[in-house]
């Protein structure tokens, strides 16, 4: 069968570009295709051209994300606490006790398992998206103590709300298992208190989430001493009751809460810091 | 489509070829672009550009920036004088070799070469004559593929 | 810096590198080029480090020795050339919990480049609704959104990653097309890594082949194609010429022989293989690719 003339000389169709070393090219190589106007291409792309702050992006979007979750803990926790007021009402006649305030324990540790699930869940999203790890690290670190800020908020206005119920039908509003804050506190030492502790819990979690995607589930639960420590130790500094230990401070006092903001402080900053570190250096899994 | 064994771009690169000396392609006509051969064949769009490029260093295409590939105006001379040259070393050898392998006469084939040249000879004299003078020489197509039959070892 | 500054995408050098795992190594002593603004496909068996390497170019991981520079720079935790590399790999990274419309959201607040007008386009094209959650999609539904999600980044450097996966041929197609037609109009630097390389083989301009962690191949594609022949005759003839080159596989039926030979054949060799009454054929690169990653097979019956 005779060959059309499509049959090119064999050898000197040569391809242009052959490199001689093996496994190397050089970076300069042919130019780019010839009528493809990149410049035209890029204009017709529509997308914005306007230069944006990813820390900016990443932080509203989270931002969103955790106020909507503040508003379902709350509209949850308040019936809750409306009811437990009422019910002690009935029982007991009177109610002497600062309810509102058993909702701290549940704003410690809800917010800390979210923040857990928040690094787990979206550190390898931000990667793959485009941020860098220092980018998702303030984010998160901003977006979990705004959210510690928050809930510290929320519960001191409750709190100061109850204050005012009670006094006027009479009640008083003694906070059990009192830290920083007794019923006596203005509002202001109130919401320092409840901000240390719900900001550490917050950071805590973030830190407890990466040291679990660092190390594995199994080292991580023998960390947890470490990473849950924050919260401990800060509640310990604050004179709250922590187990078996002695308590720190009987009383609040100006110098204390110099000293237990100060303490709180370095605790919160140790942990973004030990957080921030693990985070920047931590790499994505591409084997699952 | 394009199943050879050459190089992609070299058969777009004929195909374009041969499209000019057919006359499906006309001279000043615009020819396909790299994305309407990308996308249109699921290639490469460079591919298409390296035939282009080929093309247009021989002659047979050029650009108008911002429009596109056009057929030259002499490209279908061009690819004739061309194909002319490589008419033996391409299609005639092949033949030779080809009667060889079968075990066919030399003289059959030239036979064969004058029955059907018969009937086309006086367009094919007329058109050789023309190339003949522009080539400077006197040779037409018959007696140029016996020459060369003949001048084969096997 | 905004990565919008792009004019035809990203080249990636890499010099020495070697990833390890504890003992194993994923990639040994990897040196190559990638040109930019071309589709270069990332070819090699599984476990042979291709994943690790685009992983790298994307900044999951740092490599345990040598250099890797994107667009001339080290991409771990560069702030201008991270949002330029979209890695999409058949895992996919996006979030299961949230909808379709909203990941999207997600990938252009990070990407000058995203194009969300062609996303939703895209969408159309794979017909995934934009109001469902990945947790809830399809195999084949997550690829889309994963090839959805890495050509409406438009990033200089995009680099797929089997995105075929669970795909039937028709949306593979679709694919296929769709990459074809916006890297023509959008051009930037795609690296593309597939098992099917007979569907992917003319989309291709340049290769990159593994083999256990090194570089087998790493060239022009139709250089590559180029460098393999099968010679098909009587037996004898065939082995007369292919002796002295590279034979990567054999075929005996009865008295003929096709032989796959690696290696171009010189000027005359057309000839002679004619006159030795051989025919030669191309070899398609797939199965190229598998010869150059196996051992030499010889294959065939003697009597039928």
């Amino acid at each position: 069968m005779i060959a059309a003339s499509s049959t090119a000389v064999p050898g000197a169709s040569g391809a242009p570009g052959a490199s001689g070393v093996p496994g190397s090219r050089s970076a300069t190589g042919a130019p780019a295709a010839p009528g493809v106007p990149a410049s035209a291409a890029r204009a017709a792309s529509g997308a914005p051209v306007a230069r944006r702050s990813p820390l900016a992006s990443t932080v509203r979007r989270l931002g969103a994300h955790q106020l909507r979750m503040l508003g379902w803990f709350w509209l949850i926790a308040v019936p809750c606490l409306v009811l437990a007021t009422v019910v002690v009402d009935r029982v007991l006649g009177s109610v002497d006790v600062a309810v509102s305030l058993y909702a701290r324990q549940a704003a410690i540790w809800f917010p800390f398992s979210q923040a857990i699930v928040l690094v787990v869940g979206t550190l390898r999203v931000a990667v793959a998206s485009g941020r860098t790890r220092r980018t998702f690290a303030r984010a998160t670190l901003v977006v979990c103590a705004l959210n510690g800020l928050a809930y510290a908020l929320v519960l001191t206005g409750m709190a100061l709300a109850e204050r005012a119920v009670h006094g006027s039908l009479g009640w008083e509003s003694v906070i059990t298992d009192a830290q920083l804050a007794t019923e006596a506190s203005p509002a202001w030492v109130l919401l320092l208190d409840l901000a240390i502790t719900f900001v550490t819990a917050n950071l805590a979690g973030l830190l407890v989430g990466i040291v679990y995607l660092r190390v594995g589930s199994g080292w991580a639960t023998l960390a947890l001493p470490l990473t849950v420590g924050p919260i401990i130790v800060v509640q310990y500094v604050s004179g709250g009751w922590v187990g078996p230990l002695p308590i720190g401070w009987a009383s609040s006092t100006a110098g204390q809460v110099t000293t237990t903001a100060a303490a709180a402080a370095l605790v919160i900053a140790l942990t973004a810091a030990a957080y921030a570190a693990l985070v920047r250096t931590a790499p994505i899994r591409t084997t699952s | 489509m394009f199943d050879g064994r050459d190089p992609l771009y070299l058969q777009i690169a004929d195909q374009i070829r041969e499209d000019v000396l057919r006359g499906t392609l006309r001279e000043e006509e615009q020819v396909m672009s790299t994305t309407g051969y990308a996308t249109t064949f699921r290639i490469n769009p460079a591919t298409a550009a390296k035939a282009f490029a080929e093309l247009v260093d021989e002659g047979v295409l050029y650009k108008r920036r911002g429009v596109g590939m056009f057929v030259a105006a002499d490209a279908r001379e061009h690819l004739l004088a061309r194909r002319r040259e490589r008419f033996f070393a391409e299609v005639v050898d092949p033949v030779v070799d080809e009667a060889a392998v079968l075990g066919v006469a030399v003289e059959d084939v030239v036979a064969r070469l004058r029955d059907r040249s018969a009937p086309r000879r006086t367009a094919e004299v007329t058109e050789s004559a023309a190339a003949a003078k522009t080539a400077g020489s006197a040779v037409t197509p018959e007696t140029a593929v016996i020459a060369e039959t003949e001048r084969s070892p096997r | 810096m905004s990565a919008t500054t792009t004019d035809v995408g990203w080249g990636v050098q890499l010099r020495a590198v070697t990833q390890r795992y504890g003992p194993l190594r994923a990639l040994d002593d990897v040196t190559l080029d990638v040109r930019p603004g071309t589709i270069t496909g990332l070819l090699g068996r599984n476990g042979s480090g291709k994943t690790t390497l685009a992983a790298l170019l994307a900044a999951f991981r740092r490599p345990t020795s040598g250099a890797v520079l994107v667009d001339g720079e080290d991409p771990w935790e560069s702030e201008r050339v991270a949002p330029g590399v979209c890695f999409v790999r058949e895992s996919g990274d996006v979030l299961d919990d949230w909808c379709l419309t909203d990941n999207l959201a997600v990938a252009a607040d990070a990407r000058p480049t995203f194009d969300p007008a062609f996303a939703a386009e895209l969408l159309d094209r794979f017909a995934l609704a934009g109001d469902r959650r990945p947790g809830r999609l399809s195999r084949g539904q997550r690829s889309a959104f994963g090839i959805v999600l890495g050509l409406a980044s438009r990033a200089p450097l995009t680099i797929l990653d089997e995105v075929h996966l669970g795909l039937d041929a028709p949306s593979r197609y679709t694919f296929y097309d769709a990459l074809v037609s916006d890297y023509a109009a959008h051009p930037r630097t795609v690296v593309l890594s597939s098992h099917l390389i007979d569907e992917v083989d003319r989309l291709l301009e340049d290769v990159v082949l593994l083999d256990a962690g090194r570089v087998l191949v790493a060239d022009d594609a139709e250089v590559l194609r180029g460098s393999g022949v099968t010679v098909t005759g009587p037996s004898a003839a065939v082995e007369a010429f292919v002796a002295g080159r590279r034979v990567l596989a054999t075929q005996r039926l009865g008295g003929t022989t096709r032989a796959t030979v690696h290696g171009r054949l010189g000027a005359g060799d057309d000839a002679t293989a004619r006159a030795a009454g051989l025919e030669l054929g191309p070899v398609p690169l797939q199965d190229l690719i598998v010869h150059l990653t196996g051992r030499p097979v010889v294959t065939g019956e003697e009597n039928r």
